[in-house]
C-alpha cells in the first residue's frame, strides 16, 4: 500500500468518526508531528470521509505496539478534548 | 484587550494561564512529583498532563471567568523540552484552536521565562539568568534577538541539585530543589567541591559526579552530614552563575539582573547575586515561584507579544521540538 518493503511490519488501523469534521480535526492535529527518529517507526496518516486510517511501518514489530499505543492514546486525548470542548 | 492563553508541559509542570492586557487571569498549575530517589521520565510525564489537562483547562477558563469565545490566540510550548509531555500539550492545543477557531501561536519556553519576568518586575534591559532543571543560560537582548552570553556546557544547574537530591533520598514535593534549599540552611561545615566556570560558560556534570560518589561515605562517616554537603554545593554552584552573570553584564556594560526558572525561586541565589548586583551599582529583579516555576501565564505572555506583533503560527507548523535555542526567536516585538 505505502512505502513498506517486504522485510517491514505494517499495522493499518482505521478509525471510522461521527462526521467528517469530526475526523477532520483529529486527522489535522495529528499530522502535523513526525514520528521520533529513533523510534525505527513510520506513519503515514489517511483522512478518507469520515474515517481516519493510521499505517504504522517498522522493522521491528514491538516497536509497531509502542507506536501504536501512543498514537491511540493522541487520538483518545483529541477525541475527548472534541467532546469536553467542541 | 487581546485575551491569550497558554499552555505550557515541557516538563513535569503542567501550567494554563490567561492573560488579558498585561493582567493574569488565571495561571493553574499541575506538578507531577515522583517518590524519593527517582526522577520523572517522559512516558510516565506525558500521561500525568494527559490525564490532568482537559480538567485544567477548564479551571483556567472558569478562574479567569471567560468562556473560549473571549480568547483571541492559543498559545502553547513549541519547545525546548521533552517530547512526549510537550506532545500532550501541543495536540490539546492544536485541537482547541480548530474547535474555538482560533489563532494558535508556538512559543519558545525560555524566552516565556524572560518575558513574563520582564512584565512581572518591569525590568526594562536585564541581563537575564536563565535557571532551571532543564536550562542554564545567562541572555542578553541584542538587535531583536535574545542572544545566549554564557551557558552550560552540560548539564542544567536544576538538574545538578535534582539529582543530588536522588543520592540524599529528599522528598520531590514541592521540588527537589526547594527540600535542597531548605537543608542547607541547617548546613554549617563547607566541603570545597570542584569549582567550574568555563569562560562565559559553566559545567555541572562533574560537580555531581564528584558529589554523587562521595556522598555516602562523607555521611556514614560523619564527617559531613547530608545538610553540609548541601550547602556546600549550593555555595559553589550559585557561586559560579553568580561569575558569570557578572561577566556578561561587565560586557554589556549592564545595570540590571532578571532572575528566571525554577531555581530562580531560590532565595540564597536571589541573596548572592543581590550582593553582586549591589557592588555593581545594579538591581537585581526576581520573581516569585508562581512565576519562576514553569507556568501558563508566561506562554501567553510571550505568545501575546508575538501576536501583537502580527506573528501567528499556521497549524502544519505546530509541530514540537526538543531543541529550540533561545536565539532562533525573532524578537520582533522589541526594537
Amino acid at each position: 500500500m505505502s512505502c513498506a518493503s517486504a522485510f517491514d511490519a505494517t499495522l493499518t488501523i482505521e478509525i471510522p468518526f461521527p462526521s467528517s469534521e469530526i475526523a477532520e480535526i483529529v486527522f489535522r492535529t495529528l499530522s502535523v508531528d513526525r514520528e521520533p527518529p529513533r523510534g525505527n517507526v513510520r506513519k503515514e496518516l489517511a483522512l478518507s470521509g469520515n474515517t481516519l486510517t493510521a499505517v504504522l511501518i517498522a522493522r521491528d514489530p514491538k516497536n509497531l505496539r509502542t507506536a501504536a499505543n501512543k498514537f491511540l492514546d493522541y487520538v483518545k486525548l483529541t477525541v475527548d478534548t472534541i467532546n469536553r470542548f467542541g | 484587550m487581546v485575551i491569550a492563553m497558554g499552555f505550557e508541559g515541557s516538563a513535569n509542570k503542567l501550567g494554563i494561564g490567561i492573560i488579558k492586557d498585561g493582567e493574569v487571569l488565571s495561571n493553574p498549575r499541575r506538578t507531577f512529583i515522583t517518590p524519593p530517589g527517582t526522577g520523572f521520565l517522559p512516558a510516565e510525564t506525558a500521561q500525568h498532563h494527559q490525564s490532568k489537562i482537559l480538567d485544567l483547562t477548564e479551571e483556567a477558563l472558569k478562574t479567569a471567568g471567560i468562556t473560549p469565545s473571549d480568547v483571541d490566540v492559543l498559545c502553547y510550548t513549541k519547545g525546548p523540552g521533552m517530547a512526549p509531555p510537550l506532545m500532550s500539550v501541543a495536540v490539546v492545543a492544536r485541537t482547541l484552536a480548530q474547535l474555538w477557531k482560533k489563532p494558535i501561536i508556538g512559543v519558545n519556553h525560555c524566552i516565556g521565562h524572560i518575558e513574563m519576568g520582564r512584565a512581572v518586575t518591569g525590568a526594562k534591559n536585564p541581563t537575564v539568568l536563565y535557571v532551571s532543571g532543564g536550562n542554564t543560560q545567562v541572555i542578553a537582548y541584542s538587535q531583536q534577538r535574545y542572544r545566549i552570553f554564557g551557558e552550560t556546557i552540560d548539564i542544567a544547574v536544576g538538574n545538578c541539585l535534582d539529582r543530588f537530591a536522588r543520592v540524599l533520598r529528599l522528598s520531590n514535593d514541592p521540588s527537589p530543589g526547594f527540600n535542597i534549599e531548605q537543608l542547607a540552611k541547617q548546613g554549617v561545615k563547607y566541603l570545597a567541591i570542584p569549582y567550574t566556570v568555563k569562560g562565559m560558560d559553566v559545567s555541572f556534570s562533574g560537580i555531581l559526579s564528584y558529589i554523587e560518589e562521595k556522598a555516602d561515605g562523607l555521611i556514614s562517616s560523619g564527617q559531613y552530614t547530608p545538610a553540609d554537603l548541601c550547602f556546600s554545593l549550593q555555595e559553589t554552584i550559585f557561586a559560579m552563575l553568580v561569575e558569570i552573570t557578572e561577566r556578561a553584564m561587565a560586557h554589556c556594560g549592564s545595570n540590571e539582573v532578571l532572575l528566571v526558572g525554577g531555581v530562580g525561586c531560590n532565595i540564597r541565589l536571589q541573596e548572592m547575586m543581590g550582593q553582586m548586583a549591589k557592588e555593581r551599582g545594579a538591581l537585581l529583579h526576581a520573581t516569585d515561584d508562581r512565576y519562576c516555576i514553569d507556568n501558563g501565564a508566561m506562554i501567553a505572555q510571550a505568545g501575546l507579544c508575538e501576536f501583537n506583533s502580527g506573528v501567528t503560527t499556521k497549524l502544519d507548523d505546530t509541530f514540537i521540538t526538543q531543541r529550540f535555542r533561545t536565539d532562533e526567536v525573532h524578537v520582533g516585538w522589541r526594537s
